[in-house]
């Protein structure tokens, strides 16, 4: 090619990248711009609040969580277990979390408002007012659940299915916004992650809930996995310097291998026998999960965990939220452990939450909303939530075999004591073992749902160093059933 | 027939001509306008009036007009959408310095003059292109010179030791030296010459971009790289070489990650500058969130708070007007340097010699990189480097650099429209 067809060429990579720039601009203004905005380090939102009486945020029912008095200072609710109950959702007024405080401060503070709404304000002496924030939380449920906790750490989350809105979300250990002047001063101590919001960013052992990702995966990559049959004696061996699958404690003599061996056992040893998948499942048997993680595959597991949103980036416009990873397993018995919800894996109670409300839901998963409506001062309405899909995890087919193991589940097994008279709950069952300082703990986690068009309500419920899932969490998620459907 | 058919071009010729000066004229009072409206805004910003933005304003209109005038005046047929295009720039660029500080938007404007007149210099040099070759090899000599004397009495700013202080002012040799690579690329790669003959400019540029890199302006460093390797490759269409230097350029990119912890530092901080924040990731965040808090049209003239970015007013103006003009105003921005590089490349296609055509190629080029470069890394599509952005950003050896290349393009533009025209006539 000669120069001038060079240049030529040349010219149109230049537009080329140039148009690319301008593309990447705005598509990465569209896609994080908002988060960036409600980031804590961005000081125009501090300026503002000395320009503008704050919007009041209330919950679905009215109450109001946070409001403006006349001289811009901000108050919470007088109920000290609710305002508790609900801080992380809410936040603070001095951007040290990221509740609604900092995630609607465009609508809370008047960003919102265009041009010819701000010069109307010039024209008033008053100050102007931002819009009012209405949350899809019920407050009162929150505090319920959160009094459900009893003082242990952990999170509740629940959601509606159908739509997507929380219902409730409630973290402990938690922080008192009107003491966070004090806090940042250092007057008064803060229990570490008293500002996290454990429902949607607090990474957790899973434990058995993960079943759920390992039987969605045996759907996937086992051919007519759902009639065969497994044995569990109780307990799985490995050979301690490969990681290779020896085979269950009937097969091989441990004694025979003089401490050169590694063990998956079954919760508290049980043996469960012949059994199918489904049976594995209601009976949360670790040994056949075990080895139908290796049958799987890690590479295969980590793509169906990926697709059930474990691993994904969670964008939701209304709440910032981490949804977990899952690691391939470097031997067998890594990967084993990996199937049953140990090793490395990582969740959030919002995913499980999510992941439970598409099993219901047919297998889609609807974005969470917060945000149920924005009114301006005078009652008018400005944003109203729109419900869509956020993606769709499962297909119809694997939802409904889920669906009816997880039904089973409680019905007969793990999970019993989640049953609610009058309604079909499903729900998976999680003792995440942990050892901590030496000694063995264990968070206790319970994912479920109502199978019901008129409370259609999925919920994920973590209680940290708890104990087993069945005795602890299940009991948890039947009371706030129980209380919502009432 | 044929009289006939020349004469009836001719007529459309004139018409047309007349034409595009007459939307010249009108193009160049719609920018004055938009700046005008800019400074009148500043002056009323404060509640009461304050005449002094407006003043600044009206300065830089006259002299943009009489920038233009002058130009009419001597040199006919220089490139219209480049010089609005230019004023534009310029002129957005005086806006939001003055916004941003007064102070720093006059000594710009000071700056801009002798900018302006280099500019009418190199324009007048383009004919004697020639005579000016001849200069090559003391341009060589200076160049090469000039940089080493850097690592010896250099002064230190921002982690790089580029600037070198005379008469009180400070300025940075490698903006011109960067013009001085692209000039003596232009002139040795004139003629299809064996690999052999390169020897002494690409030599000469390996050199520049080895001393800007122990200087630790990468900046510099990679544009002139990427530089001159894109003017090697369109002057000898050597695919395999000009290969052969990306992958040497990226093997010494890598190299540099594993040895240097600046450089390691640079690409941690762009792959998440959040968790970094309180340090190194501060600049990227607080740029990113103004760029957020613009919204599509901006927060309004005076009315963001990009001031706490460290370098709002060099490498970080484009934050700035994202955030005070709106995301809308950024995609125009970066419209317009697309505008400035198509008419850059279309005179360099237009030139009345082979010379004149790289160092055309080479002066847009220049222009075309450093703005992706710097809006990129803005923006966070690639690790952020500092370097200026081209006629807007505040720095008086970038102004004075910029305007020279315009002048440089506006000269072979019009030197190859008199040519033409020449040849025509004579024909």
């Amino acid at each position: 090619m000669n120069t001038r067809n060079l240049i030529k060429a040349l010219l149109a990579l230049f537009l080329c990248m140039f148009i690319v720039l301008s593309s990447y601009l705005v598509y990465v203004v569209g896609k994080h711009g908002p988060r960036w905005f409600a980031s804590p380090y961005n000081i125009r939102i501090r300026t503002q609040k000395s320009n503008i009486i704050a919007g009041s945020i209330l919950d679905r029912n009215g109450v109001v969580l946070a409001y403006s008095d006349s001289n811009s200072l901000r108050h919470y609710n007088s109920d000290i277990s609710l305002r508790l109950s609900v801080s992380h959702i809410v936040g603070d007024d001095y951007g040290q979390t990221l509740g609604a405080e900092a995630l609607y401060a465009k609508y809370l503070l008047g960003f919102d408002k265009n041009a010819i709404e701000m010069i109307k304000h010039i024209d008033q002496n008053a100050a102007p007012t931002g819009n009012y924030c209405v949350l899809t939380i019920d407050a009162s449920l929150c505090k319920y659940a959160y009094e459900q906790l009893d003082g242990r750490n952990g999170a509740i989350i629940v959601m509606n299915y159908k739509t997507g809105e929380i219902l409730v979300c409630t973290s402990s250990p938690n922080f008192d916004p009107k003491k966070m002047e004090r806090y940042i001063a250092k007057e008064i101590e803060l229990e570490e992650g008293a500002m996290i919001n454990r429902a949607t960013s607090g990474l957790y052992v899973p434990g058995s809930v993960f079943k759920i990702v390992t039987t969605v995966a045996a759907l996937r990559y086992i051919k007519d996995v759902e009639n065969m049959e497994f044995e569990c004696t109780g307990e799985l061996i490995f050979d301690k310097s490969t990681g290779k699958l020896l085979g269950d404690s009937k097969e091989i003599d441990k004694d025979e291998l003089t401490d050169k061996y590694l063990t998956l056992i079954d919760f508290q040893g049980e043996e469960h026998g012949t059994v199918t998948l489904k049976d594995a499942f209601v009976k949360s048997c670790n040994s056949t999960f075990a080895r139908l993680a290796l049958q799987i595959g890690s590479k295969n597991l980590y793509k169906t965990a990926k697709d059930l949103g474990i691993g994904k980036e969670y964008l939701f416009a209304d709440i910032i939220a981490l949804s977990g990873s899952y690691t391939e397993g470097r031997s067998e018995y890594e990967t084993a452990w990996s199937g049953v919800g140990q090793y490395k894996d990582i969740v959030t109670p919002i995913s499980m939450c999510l992941l439970a409300g598409a099993i219901a839901n047919d297998g889609a998963a609807m974005e969470p909303r917060l945000l149920k409506s924005v009114q301006t001062s005078t009652g008018a309405e400005v944003y109203s939530a729109a419900y869509r899909q956020s993606y769709s995890p499962l297909t119809s087919r694997e939802a409904s075999i889920l669906r009816e193991y997880m039904l089973e589940a409680v019905n007969s097994g793990t999970g019993r004591r989640a049953a609610l008279e009058g309604y079909n709950i499903g729900g998976k069952t999680g003792t995440a073992e942990l050892t901590v300082n030496g000694k063995n703990e264990s968070h206790a986690w319970f994912c479920g749902f109502i199978d019901s068009e008129k409370h259609p309500y999925a919920i994920a419920v973590v209680v940290e160093y708890g104990g087993s899932g069945g005795s602890v969490a299940a009991p948890i998620a039947r009371r706030i059933f129980g209380k919502i459907v009432d | 027939m044929r009289t006939s058919s020349t004469r009836q071009t001719n007529t459309t010729k004139t018409v047309n001509e007349i034409k595009m000066t007459f939307s010249a004229n009108r193009l160049l009072i719609i920018i004055l306008l938009f700046i005008m409206l800019g400074f009148g805004l500043l002056s009323f910003s404060q509640g009461s009036m304050d005449f002094e933005p407006l003043i600044f304003g009206l300065i830089v209109s006259a002299l943009f007009v009489l920038i233009y005038v002058m130009m009419k005046g001597i040199f006919h047929d220089f490139d219209r959408p480049l010089f609005l295009t230019t004023v534009f720039l310029l002129g957005l660029g005086l806006l939001t310095q003055y916004r941003m500080n007064p102070k720093n938007a006059k000594s710009q404007l000071f700056m801009l003059c002798i900018g302006v007149v280099l500019m009418f210099l190199c324009m007048g040099t383009i004919k004697f292109d020639n005579i000016m070759r001849k200069l090559t090899v003391p341009i060589i000599i200076g160049s090469l010179a000039i940089m080493a004397a850097l690592l010896v009495v250099g002064k230190e700013s921002g982690g790089a030791k580029n600037w070198i202080i005379i008469g009180g002012r400070s300025f940075q040799p490698s903006e011109f030296v960067k013009i001085a690579v692209v000039f003596v690329l232009a002139h040795y790669l004139d003629k299809r010459t064996k690999l052999k003959k390169l020897l002494v400019p690409l030599s000469f540029a390996m050199a520049i971009v080895f001393l800007l890199i122990v200087e630790k302006d990468l900046g510099a460093a990679m544009l002139i790289a990427l530089t001159t390797l894109i003017v090697y490759f369109a002057a000898t269409g050597n695919l395999g070489i000009t290969l052969a230097g990306l992958f040497a350029g990226a093997l010494g990119g890598i190299a540099s990650y594993k040895l240097f912890s600046h450089v390691r530092l640079r690409v941690e901080v762009w792959q998440n500058p959040w968790a970094t924040y309180d340090s190194s990731g501060y600049q990227i965040v607080q740029g990113l969130i103004a760029i957020a808090s613009g919204g599509l049209f901006g927060a309004g003239l005076g009315l963001g708070s990009a001031k706490i970015i460290p370098a709002y007013h060099t490498d970080y103006i484009f934050a700035v007007i994202c955030e005070e003009f709106g995301i809308i105003a950024g995609v125009l921005l970066i419209a317009f340097y697309i505008v400035f590089i198509i008419r850059g490349f279309l005179i360099a296609l237009n030139a009345r010699n082979r010379f004149l055509m790289l160092f055309a190629l080479g002066c847009t080029t220049l222009i075309t990189l450093q703005s992706f470069i710097i809006i990129g890394g803005v923006i966070k599509l690639i690790p952020l480097t500092g370097i200026t952005l081209p006629y807007i950003s505040y720095g008086g050896s970038s102004m004075i650099a910029c305007m020279i290349i315009s002048g440089f393009l506006q000269g072979i533009a019009a030197d190859s429209k008199k040519y033409r025209a020449e040849a025509e006539g004579k024909a």
